[in-house]
């Protein structure tokens, strides 16, 4: 295995990761670093593999071959639940909410982990503000829109404070102004200091918030660059964007 | 009025069991209050199906095992010396069915079973421990020179003794209950504690709770050794209270009928399952004792209607329905006012 380079300003360095399922190669030696404080998209046409990526950084999906050094520390071998301690955290593509619970019991299961059981209803409220949700009460999740779920999910995966927080589609199925205000948390918490890599089909919102942009096509790194220079990339158009 | 509102009808309704455990021998005669104290064993097995099925969401059909090794295991320590080791009997019942559940959690859960082979695998750990028990009915079945006896198990079972205080009869009776009204209590502190909400978390997404920094395999061990012992502490005292204990103690029966009095109840409220259990087992012993054979299939009926109309537990839908209408009333007043 290459010997790579895992300066400590970058967050995350993926090394020839590769992932295969029975017969099927999801994902083949894929390397991708991410500096510090950076917010970088992870796009590709469905079936590229982006969220079988974000699975393996987070343990979900042990990788077949390759490396995951997250913060300067190999992460590959070990179980997703001491990744999430180390600072990682996640958005899922399918709200990861427990519909059966009510809005403040999701919080807590997410936060009590990480935040002393004295300040757990502080911080709760705290997140539930910062993600404009707290008009809503305390209803049972699964009564909260599709868009209300998505950012209770992301108020739950801030709850453990993460140094790197990974959103797998966080403006699918949202209506327009509620995209808006994706966008605007987004780029709030990254400006923050949080590094994020998000996956997305939507453009215009890759196009707003994103600073560097990889595309990921038949599971291999296809390009990469900044948002201006993918948007301009020929191949990258033909195979993702179209020729319109 | 502020403080009307949290009243809860669940809350109501377990105060008033806890008053009617309390009086019941007052008003009720000496074998009345001996099966009441058999029904509130039961309730530790319907506790050990909450813990496992309705807290942590792992169907298992093999806490009758437990219960069952719970049972042999106090009836084996106190057969197997003249002196009172029922003490030291009760402790290793429970502590034998927990570390039993502990090992075969661990195997389950650190080896990745899903929840469909949980249920098939604690189905099979039933059947083995009833028929080994079952063919133990030779000379050469015998642990520390207590001879098991196969299908007609043990008998003559000392009751449980402190010092020289022999518990039977009332004192017996409240024992009991106050064992499970102990373990009823820390279920519900349980409900909001963080262990509590670790718990629920492992129920409802194992992998997001796993996302969220959790050991999920050790949670669902520890649960399940908890479970088994639990499960365990109602078969020793069920040893104590009917002075024998057989095969059948073990059985898949013995753990259906436990879960569908816990489904029919709600497997998610601790209250629906005592009540639950306290009103089935009496209704069967009525049924029994008038020469009814029907009360299984009752039961059945009862659950498929229930399954179908009241998914999540009549009891725990007539608690919500009292609590609108009281909800509603106080709504009512307020406005008039």
């Amino acid at each position: 295995m290459a010997n790579i380079e895992t300066p400590k300003e970058k967050i995350l360095v993926l090394d020839k990761v590769s992932k295969q399922f029975g017969g099927i190669q999801a994902v083949e030696d894929f390397s991708m670093s991410m500096d510090k404080g950076e917010l970088r998209c992870l796009i590709g046409p469905n079936g590229a593999g982006k969220t079988t990526v974000f699975k393996m950084v987070m343990g979900v999906y042990p990788a077949s071959s390759g490396r995951i050094v997250f913060q300067g520390e190999d992460i590959t071998s070990i179980s997703a639940s001491k990744r999430a301690r180390k600072g990682m955290s996640i958005k899922m593509q399918v709200p990861g909410v427990y519909e059966e619970l009510t809005l403040r019991e999701n919080m807590r299961i997410a936060a009590e982990n990480y935040v002393p059981k004295k300040q757990l209803s502080e911080e709760i409220d705290r997140l539930i503000e910062l993600v404009h949700i707290q008009d809503l009460g305390n209803p049972q999740v699964k009564n909260m829109s599709h868009g209300q779920q998505q950012w209770l999910e992301i108020a739950m995966a801030l709850a453990s404070n993460p140094s790197l927080l990974l959103l797998d589609e966080p403006a699918a199925g949202l209506g327009p102004e509620e995209t808006e205000f994706t966008a605007e948390l987004v780029t709030s918490l990254n400006k923050q200091g949080l590094s994020i890599l998000f996956i997305e089909h939507d453009m215009n919102f890759v196009r707003k918030i994103a600073n560097q942009v990889t595309v990921l096509y038949y599971g291999k790194k296809f390009a990469e660059g900044s948002i201006d220079e993918i948007v301009n990339d020929e191949r990258v158009i033909q195979i993702y964007l179209g020729n319109s | 009025m502020k403080d009307l509102k949290t009243i809860c009808s669940e809350n109501i309704t377990a105060l008033l069991v806890l008053i009617f455990a309390v009086v019941f021998p007052l008003f009720n005669s000496a074998y009345k209050v001996d099966q009441f104290t058999g029904f509130y064993v039961t309730c530790l097995l319907s506790f050990s199906i909450i813990l496992i099925w309705g807290y942590t969401g792992i169907f298992s059909f093999g806490q009758a095992a437990f219960y069952g090794i719970g049972a042999y295991t106090y009836a084996i320590i106190s057969l197997c010396s003249d002196k009172n080791l029922t003490v030291l009997a009760a402790a290793l019942g429970v502590a034998i069915a927990g570390i039993f559940a502990l090992i075969l959690g661990y195997f389950m859960f650190y080896g990745g079973v899903n929840e469909i082979f949980t249920g098939i695998i604690t189905l099979c750990i039933s059947i083995v421990c009833e028929t080994f028990i079952v063919q133990t009915s030779g000379p050469e079945w015998q642990i520390l020179g207590v001879w098991i006896g196969g299908y007609n198990g043990l008998n003559n079972i000392p009751k449980l003794k402190v010092g020289n205080f022999s518990l039977t009869g009332i004192p017996l009776y409240f024992f009991v209950v106050a064992v499970v009204f102990l373990i009823y209590f820390l279920f519900r502190k349980l409900t909001h504690s963080n262990l509590g909400y670790a718990l629920f978390g492992v129920r409802e997404s194992k992998q997001r709770s796993e996302l969220f920094g959790y050991k999920t395999a050790k949670i669902q061990t520890l649960a399940f050794g908890a479970s088994g012992a639990l499960a365990g502490l109602g078969g020793v005292l069920f040893s104590a209270w009917s002075g024998y204990v057989v095969p059948s103690t073990l059985s898949v029966d013995n753990s259906t009928v436990a879960v569908v009095m816990v489904a029919l109840a709600g497997r998610k409220n601790v209250t629906g399952a005592l009540i639950m259990t306290l009103i089935y087992s009496y209704f069967t012993h009525q049924l029994a004792a008038s020469g009814n054979v029907f009360s299984n299939v009752i039961l059945g009926v009862l659950l498929v209607l229930i399954v179908m109309f009241m998914p999540e537990g009549a009891l725990v839908e007539l608690f919500k329905k009292v609590d609108a209408l009281f909800e509603k009333a106080i709504g009512k007043k307020k406005k008039a006012a």
